[in-house]
């Protein structure tokens, strides 16, 4: 009779041009993999906002996305798990990110290398206020006009680009980026306060 | 952590002005060049950048999930008679029980929405939402049709009527037993659902299902579309998805086409919905229990009834889901052979039906006798005339399958009757497929060309069923050991593989199928093709440019996992040879190796392969094929 192994775990997507890799014979420490894949579920948030955050291009933010993904998993034993998760894998991110501006994969203007490596470094160092700050984001949502959550969705629940958005609600797109700007000062106001005010309860 | 705090709470003018410029894609370089300046080696304003672009990157992520109910919002129809925004514009967060960490908005109202329509359910309240303003309740969908249905045990928004061809739904549940239905979604997506099923209406967009199985065709247009089940929310993105709730409450996706987003729902989520991709040709399983991650299961092709039906035998007759249910039909021979009758559809439709019907995908579950009453009215099938091509020179009628149709379907059947030990009803299987005749000639030249067509289209860019055809043909052939089918296969995409990035990537996929299998009778065939790229790749390894390579190497590490299996070794470590910088994996194949594998493959015991029922140890079957 023939025994079927468990098919290759998830994350290694056959995409065009880049092989899936199967998994082998070899004995696998299925704890490790289970606990490899908690992290890798919890963690793709802060992974994509890392990677977002110095690539703000929704296109090439998702294929660096995609591409840290898939190596995380053709890598995943060789995360050391008594370091932490986040720090490597965005560490994993920032190669591809470097090796996508040095290919200059992208049409637009994207901030220098040795900038983005500050910028790496600060965000590491305080992670864990941008991650306060994305927790909050939720709450001050919820403080906006459907007006202006329609318009969020919008721009950013579809893939259409904001001349298209701006088209279709029969504004100019310079309207639109204004309106985005208010929304997103406000938000960004509302997060800020959420924290200050946090600290008392 | 407060100083900082503080520190983020004042941003210049001028720095927001630059990153809205960058989030909207319209910076300039004398704008970037500016932007850089402000922030160089000052870590506050660095940090103050990050955390406006911080909430830009984390609006995208929550597009990107493309579970926001708000969508609704941007119907064309009127808002007020949406209940789910209705719900999110006026119902505040909960306290206390979503926990210290506010939870994104549309997630609470999704699940309030969730827990009143459950509510409403439950105590039999009709589900069509009486607008706020007009008196007509809200269109969703349109009904198509429904094949199979008994009236008697169908049930919409709690009337026991059965719609008609192009009625209109209203938002509400639809319930039946038996039968396949389609509908087709305001917003374009259209379902197939398999009964006994329970699915609610709840916009144009989004459908529950509380059970039973469903195909979704969404066109481009109607990406977003979303079906919630009570394990996972799946949303699509302009792709063709199947999911099925069953019965222990667990939910599971599989993808044909495109992809999905599924948003896991656990009880008791601490740490909020975790989202996953699912990925075109794999399957996931999701279960409402937190403790049990989402799985990868094993993608199916026939799991899901993918085309309604035109026509029925039926009703008595259609068995439910299309399989055939042994223990309501002890004559399961008859059974098989009436639906063979009727079956009036279109070839791959017939051809994928005639597998179900013949239980290909529960055969394991069959014991060896009800295999063999089923083997005759299946081999009866493959000679029936409605199969047999069309004579040459006559006309091809469309229900005629090609011969490329109906070896497959004599391959799948044999894939699925060896694992049973069931050698005999497989030899009879080869035997109809021809190791010498002209069916197995014809059938091998077109499979061939098929496959060939098939990567061809894969290469410029098209879809799913190509990639599925070229996956089922290997697998098909793996399974059943046809050893002359797979040469022939893998040496068309060998002949491909020097051009044909993509045919790297069948091929990796390939190997994953059949690497399980352990059939060492493969391994020469897979060598051969192995040296050939081997060669390729150390030919390359100066000129070649960096991509390729790369990839060159990861089919070829997949090349030697496979082998490892096939031959039951564990040399791929080992007969890898490293090149180019370290951080870069490039790799080739040390040659040693491959005749290792070979020598291996031979030592490991395997069955011969039969290829005509004489080969069998003593005696004529007791079964025959069709005249």
């Amino acid at each position: 009779m023939t025994q079927h192994n468990k098919p290759p775990e998830d994350g290694s997507r056959p995409r065009r041009g880049e092989a899936r890799v199967p998994a082998g014979g070899a004995s696998v420490d299925s704890q490790r993999h289970a606990e490899f894949g908690e992290l890798f579920v919890r963690n793709q948030n802060r992974i994509y906002r890392y990677i977002c955050s110095v690539i703000p291009n929704r296109a090439d933010a998702e294929e660096l996305f995609q591409q840290t993904n898939l190596t995380l998993w053709k890598t995943w034993d060789r995360f050391d798990s008594t370091r932490d998760f986040v720090p490597w894998a965005c560490g994993i991110a920032h190669n591809h990110i470097r090796n996508f501006v040095r290919k200059k994969q992208s049409k637009q203007v994207v901030l220098s290398l040795d900038i983005m490596e500050q910028l790496i470094e600060t965000r590491r160092e305080h992670d864990e206020l941008l991650e306060q700050r994305k927790q909050a984001l939720a709450g001050c949502l919820e403080k906006l006009s459907t007006r202006q959550r329609q318009l969020l969705d919008s721009c950013y629940a579809s893939d259409d680009t904001i001349k298209a958005a701006a088209e279709s609600s029969g504004q100019t797109p310079n309207a639109i980026y204004k309106r985005l700007r208010r929304i997103r000062a406000a938000l960004y106001e509302c997060i800020s306060r959420s924290l200050l005010a946090g600290a008392h309860g | 952590m407060n100083e900082m705090a503080r520190r983020t709470a004042q941003v210049p003018d001028e720095l927001r002005d630059l990153a809205e410029a960058a989030c909207n894609g319209t910076i300039t370089p004398v704008q970037r060049d500016r932007l850089e300046q402000l922030i160089r080696d000052d870590p506050a304003a660095q940090l103050a950048y990050l955390a406006l672009m911080d909430v830009h990157a984390q609006l995208q992520w929550e597009g990107r999930s493309g579970t926001v109910p708000a969508h609704d919002a941007c119907d064309r129809s009127s808002r007020s008679e949406d209940p789910s925004v209705r719900t999110s514009a006026s119902t505040p967060a909960p306290s206390g029980k979503s926990g210290p960490r506010p939870r994104p908005w549309w997630w609470i109202a999704a699940s309030l929405a969730a827990v009143l329509l459950v509510a409403a359910v439950g105590i039999g309240i009709r589900m069509t939402w009486e607008p706020a303003a007009g008196p007509a309740p809200h269109i969703v969908a349109t009904w198509v049709r429904g094949v199979g249905i008994d009236g008697g045990n169908y049930q919409a928004n709690g009337e026991p009527l059965v719609p008609s061809a192009g009625d209109s739904l209203a938002a509400g549940v639809h319930r039946w037993e038996r039968g396949v239905v389609e509908i087709l979604f305001q917003g374009g997506a259209g379902v197939i659902v398999e009964g006994p099923a329970s699915i609610e209406l709840i916009n144009s967009q989004t459908g529950w299902l509380r059970e039973g199985r469903l195909v979704a065709s969404v066109p481009p247009g109607a990406a977003g579309f979303t079906v919630r089940t009570a394990a996972a929310n799946v949303v699509d993105r302009g792709t063709k998805f199947g999911v099925a709730v069953e019965s222990g409450g667990q939910t599971l996706v599989q993808v044909f086409e495109g992809e999905v987003e599924a948003e896991w729902k656990r009880r008791g989520q601490e740490n909020g919905p975790i989202l996953r991709r699912v990925w075109p040709l794999t399957a996931v399983q999701f279960c409402s229990d937190e403790a049990t991650l989402p799985q990868v299961v094993p993608f199916e092709p026939l799991r899901f009834v993918r085309e309604c039906p035109a026509t029925l035998a039926g009703e008595r007759e259609f068995a439910t889901s299309g399989r055939v249910s042994l223990d309501d039909n002890p004559d399961a021979t008859t059974h098989v052979r009436a639906l063979a009758a009727r079956l009036e559809t279109s070839p791959s439709t017939a051809l994928q039906l005639g597998a179900i019907y013949g239980g290909f995908t529960e055969i394991n579950d069959l014991t060896k006798s009800e295999l063999h009453a089923l083997v005759p009215a299946l081999l009866e099938m493959l000679t029936d005339d409605r199969w047999l091509p069309a004579a040459p020179g006559a006309p091809a009628r469309r229900s005629h399958l090609t011969v490329a149709d109906r070896a497959e379907f004599a391959l799948q059947f044999i894939a699925c009757v060896r694992p049973k030990g069931d050698d005999r009803s497989a030899a009879w299987g080869a035997w109809w497929l021809g190791a010498e005749g002209e069916t197995r000639t014809a059938w091998l030249s077109e499979r061939r060309n098929a496959f060939r067509e098939a990567l061809g289209r894969w290469r410029s860019g098209a879809a799913y069923e190509d990639q599925l055809r070229a996956h089922n043909l290997v697998e098909i052939a793996a399974r059943a050991r046809d050893r002359l089918a797979l040469g022939d296969l893998m040496d068309v995409l060998h002949r491909e593989l020097p051009s044909a990035h993509a045919t790297e990537v069948s091929l990796a996929n390939l190997l994953a199928a059949i690497g399980p299998l352990s059939e060492p009778q493969l391994v020469p065939e897979l060598v051969e093709s192995a040296r050939r790229l081997n060669d390729l790749q150390q030919s390359s390894q100066t000129d070649g440019d960096t991509v390729s390579l790369a990839r060159r190497s990861d089919t070829l590490r997949a090349f030697a996992l496979t082998l490892d299996e096939l031959a039951g070794t564990q040399l791929a470590n080992e007969s890898l040879v490293r090149f180019g910088a370290a951080s870069c994996e490039m790799c080739w194949i040390d040659t040693d190796a491959f005749d290792k594998w070979l020598e291996a493959a031979q030592r490991r015991e395997g069955d011969p392969v039969f290829r005509s029922p004489s080969d069998l140890p003593g005696g004529d079957g007791e079964v025959e094929p069709g005249s």
